[in-house]
């Protein structure tokens, strides 16, 4: 390839099907799924939940969580995903739609979030988690998250907010440790997570064995 | 070699000037005219190479030590650990590579540097786009994907700043002189096509039309291979294509493997971020292909092993005397590991175990690091004094910087895939409970941390040296600075 | 040794020559004189094994390509044909994971975990005072017409079940379920939790949704316990389908 035109014409033909293949041909496969509608029930999989989940996803993107929870149930031979309990299938596409910035995650410092909303319903253990994330998980590497709480003097009565601290992370007495907006706005993510429901390219496998 | 001249130039049939010297004066003129911009973007990217050892070594920390100052929400490990890595790549490696790619080109092109004020706005856009990407981070407004966290507004700078630099690029590019164009050049002009390429699409699928769902990170993968693997794998390729032949004295041994090892990475290179996502919840073809491709890419590794192989024959000990060769040969050697490593890793029983674990952070740091730094360590080497005038004042220094980069990186490469694979093989395993897991690459990251002081010391060297070398605190330019002298020609 | 902050004179670096070149150019001079020049590549030729290597590699490529595609259908994400272990097995499809067969259970869980568990709970425990248990409850292990009345009409008012009292909340109506549904979610309460009740059909759910079809409100207590325990809906699983003996009619 004497001539540089040619040269050149080759480099951008080579990226130009890179491009076209490992970017366009899956937009035009998955970049435009819809929700599964079951006309019986009128239940539409997944729902686009706005409001404190979706400000929740901000301080997920905003504190970076990403880089060390996944979001993603691998399949029954890909992983040992399912019997770790951390989803009752595998996660497709599908599942992703109406998250606005979509956490794959590429790492597991932590467990698997995917539905964590289904396996752990109490917002005290998460306020717990993230203020300490020890006194909740002995020998985790999760950094606390102390900032996204405010302490405060009890006026009156504790308030319903306030989280239940113990040992050595229990405030003084007469003070509270309360969870400011972007904390609830997170917990109310995290309860939110949940890709348990069956589709029909993902069908919920048998019960398989769950690990301790 | 002298030739008797007088002082007024001779007419020209009398002259005895060599081509020889003809050429000489021409690099002469080209280096000096590229000396600023060049000096410009080393001395910027330098300076981003501290602040992401500094950033790396508290992300580490971090990992083993939790608490570690961790009362400071812009220094939480998931703003931290972007930063470090959006440093590293944005901050040094891009900024170093362009200012290798500009040297090179005009070598190549045999023209000396016009327009320099495109470069040194293009850097000084950079530079203002990368500091504001970065304290976007630690400000928390990160975007959300690897190696695409920049907030729009730093994302919109470096596109202008980019744009900048590739004008001038296409202007060099047309104005070479005629004749043979050496393989490097492929790889630079390629390299200066694919980036706007792939950063603007990246972004505009990612911010501007907002791709649903898994699209985004299908865009994400795509992104991160093709700018380490193709980039930064051109650019590196294209400096160790030029300085192996030059500091040895022997040319590339075949033009026809340097063709083959060109078009096969042009083809099969853009494919391979897809394989990173094999288990996940993508239409099972996408990590397929990238696989596949993976595949492929033997031939391109097998192609360039056997050049440079042959082109180095006889000549391996020049590693025990030039900086420029023992950097550039390390670099060498990385990209085939980092190749062999990249295919047995992307396979799905392999990609099974190493999938969410530092196996991934260790192939990152054999692209950016092991292989690209090191061979622009090796290329910086060998430029600057070309463009300040004076060599490099200790011969120590340089030496100290190799084995701290050198055993540094390795060390933390070989702790980072194995830990990536005994905590993948423990994560397989259901009897073992999830916190064992994490236990269990405690000591991994202790050992992590370690390497980054020593990288950190290395840098050191390397940071004070350079700044010697800008402020002409050199050894007089007759006799390069080597680790031992060698006899022959001249380095 | 000179000031290095000197620019060099050229003469100190060279021996006689002066080619009126400017004080950068001579900077940068005398490292150029002892450069070597560039070369032009070499021409020796690929080796053949090279080609072998290539020829190798493409068809592993290719076989793992043809092995794992998934048909390059977007609805397949696993590269799996064989079925899954413990799986109702099901034909292999091309690179996919076989559709299992929806048990009743199966669908009545999801009926239930979506409708259900956010009141009775996925343990089918209830919440004290609130929400009934229907884990060994009377009420879903006896006739299948008072579990008809209840998801088709809703119950609300004071209820009594395994001893307890429950009455703070109405459970609402789920008549717009189809009768394949709330057949499948009521089989599915009745063998879950260590409950041991028969299956319900959708034919049974259709009978009960006729019977009922005039009553206007939700029921009360008295009016689940004026049904026989022992009686049936038409349309049952087992042979003895006789039809309801009694109506509770308000």
């Amino acid at each position: 390839m004497k001539t540089f035109p040619a040269v050149f014409a080759g480099i951008f033909a080579t990226f130009a099907i890179g491009w076209a293949g490992a970017v366009m041909i899956p937009q035009f496969q998955v970049g435009s799924l819809e929700p599964q509608v079951d006309e019986d029930l009128g239940d539409v999989y997944p729902v686009n939940i706005g409001g404190i989940a979706d400000q929740g996803r901000q301080v997920y993107k905003s504190e970076g969580c990403f880089y060390c929870h996944s979001q993603q149930v691998r399949g029954q031979y890909d992983g040992t995903d399912i019997e770790r309990g951390w989803g009752a299938r595998r996660t497709v596409a599908r599942d992703y739609i109406y998250d606005t910035t979509t956490f794959l995650g590429s790492m597991r410092n932590g467990p698997d979030l995917a539905n964590i909303g289904e396996r752990s319903k109490v917002a005290d253990w998460h306020y717990r988690h993230l203020y300490d994330p020890r006194s909740v998980t002995p020998g985790s590497i999760m950094p606390p998250f102390r900032f996204l709480f405010i302490k405060r003097k009890i006026q009156g009565q504790r308030s319903v907010d306030a989280v239940n601290l113990q040992g050595p992370d229990a405030p003084e007495p007469g003070y509270e440790i309360v969870p400011n907006a972007d904390a609830k706005a997170l917990v109310g993510y995290l309860l939110s997570l949940d890709r348990s429901h069956a589709l029909k390219e993902a069908p919920l496998p048998p019960e398989a064995k769950k690990a301790k | 070699m002298s030739v008797a001249v007088t002082t007024k130039p001779a007419p020209l049939e009398a002259a005895t000037v060599s081509l020889a010297e003809i050429d000489q004066v021409d690099r002469a003129l080209i280096d000096a005219s590229a000396s600023g911009p060049v000096l410009f973007f080393y001395t910027t990217a330098i300076t981003w190479l501290l602040a992401s050892t500094v950033f790396g070594l508290i992300a580490s920390i971090k990992l083993h030590q939790p608490e570690f100052l961790g009362g400071w929400s812009f220094l939480t490990y998931g703003r931290i650990r972007p930063a470090y890595v959006d440093t590293l790549v944005y901050g040094w490696a891009c900024p170093a590579g362009m200012g290798t790619l500009i040297w090179l080109m005009v070598r190549l092109c045999r023209v000396s540097l016009r327009r320099p004020a495109l470069l040194v706005f293009g850097n000084i856009f950079w530079n203002i786009g990368v500091t504001a990407g970065i304290v976007g981070i630690l400000i928390g407004q990160s975007q959300g994907h690897e190696l695409l966290e920049f907030p729009s507004y730093a994302v919109a700078i470096l596109f202008i700043a980019y744009s900048l630099m590739a004008v001038w690029g296409v202007a060099v590019f047309q104005s070479r002189r005629p004749g043979h164009v050496y393989i490097s050049l492929w790889y630079l002009v390629g390299a200066l096509f694919w980036f706007p390429w792939l950063y603007g699409t990246a972004n505009l699928m990612l911010s501007v039309l907002h791709v649903r769902g898994v699209m985004q990170a299908i865009v994400t993968c795509w992104f991160g291979a093709n700018l380490i693997g193709l980039w930064m794998g051109a650019i590196g390729l294209a400096s160790i294509y030029y300085f192996i032949p030059k500091v040895t004295g022997r040319p590339v041994a075949s033009y026809h493997l340097a063709t083959i090892g060109f078009w096969t990475f042009a083809l099969f290179y853009p494919w391979l971020g897809s394989a990173r996502l094999a288990g996940g919840p993508v239409p099972v073809w996408i990590p397929t292909l990238g696989i596949a491709a993976s595949i492929m890419t033997i031939v391109t590794l097998a192609t360039i092993t056997v050049n440079f192989a042959m082109t180095m024959r006889g000549s391996y000990n020049m590693v025990y005397h030039s900086p420029t060769i023992r950097f550039t040969f390390y670099g060498a050697v990385a990209f085939i590991v980092s190749g062999i490593i990249g295919i047995i890793g992307s396979f799905r029983s392999v990609g099974r175990i190493t999938q969410f674990t530092m196996f991934s952070s260790g192939e990152l740091h054999l692209g950016v690091y092991a292989f690209f730094s090191m061979t622009m360590f090796g290329a910086i080497y060998y430029i600057a004094p070309r463009l300040v005038g004076c060599e490099w004042l200790s011969a120590s220094m340089i030496r100290m910087h190799f084995w701290a980069s050198a055993y540094g990186i390795g060390l933390m490469i070989i702790l980072l895939l194995i830990s990536g694979l005994a905590q993948g093989a423990s994560m397989d395993n259901i009897a073992q409970p999830f916190t064992s897991v994490i236990d269990m690459g405690q000591p991994y990251m202790r050992g992590n941390t370690i390497a980054w002081v020593v990288l950190a010391v290395g840098h050191a060297f390397f940071t004070v040296n350079f700044l010697l070398m800008i402020l002409r605190f050199g050894k007089p330019a007759g006799q390069a600075t080597l680790f031992a002298p060698m006899e022959g020609d001249g380095h | 040794m000179n000031n290095p902050r000197q620019p060099r004179q050229l003469s100190e670096l060279t021996d006689e020559v002066d080619y009126m070149e400017t004080a950068d150019v001579m900077q940068v001079h005398a490292a150029i004189r002892r450069e070597k020049s560039d070369q032009e590549e070499g021409t020796t030729e690929a080796p053949i094994w090279l080609l072998s290597l290539c020829g190798a590699a493409l068809m592993c490529a290719g076989f793992y390509l043809g092995m794992y595609n998934g048909g390059f259908d977007p609805n397949v994400f696993d590269w799996y044909t064989r079925p899954l272990p413990g799986s109702t097995g099901g034909q292999p499809g091309q690179g996919g994971e076989a559709p299992v067969e929806l048990t009743p259970v199966m669908i009545g869980q999801n009926v239930f975990k979506l409708n259900c568990a956010t009141c009775h709970q996925d343990t089918g425990l209830g919440v004290p005072g609130t929400y009934p248990p229907l884990a060994k409850s009377e009420y879903v292990n006896g006739t299948p017409t008072r579990l008809g009345m209840i998801l088709l009409k809703g119950l609300q008012g004071p209820i009594k079940v395994e001893g307890n009292m429950f009455g703070a909340a109405v459970m609402p109506a789920w008549d717009k379920l189809s009768d394949q549904k709330i057949a499948d979610v009521l089989t599915y309460v009745r063998q879950a939790w260590g409950n041991t009740a028969g299956e319900i059909t959708p034919e049974q759910i259709a009978a009960a949704r006729k019977m009922f079809a005039a009553h206007p409100d939700s029921w009360t207590e008295a009016d689940l316990l004026k049904v026989p325990p022992n009686a049936t809906l038409p349309g049952g699983a087992s042979a003895a389908a006789s039809p309801a003996t009694q109506e509770a009619k308000k």
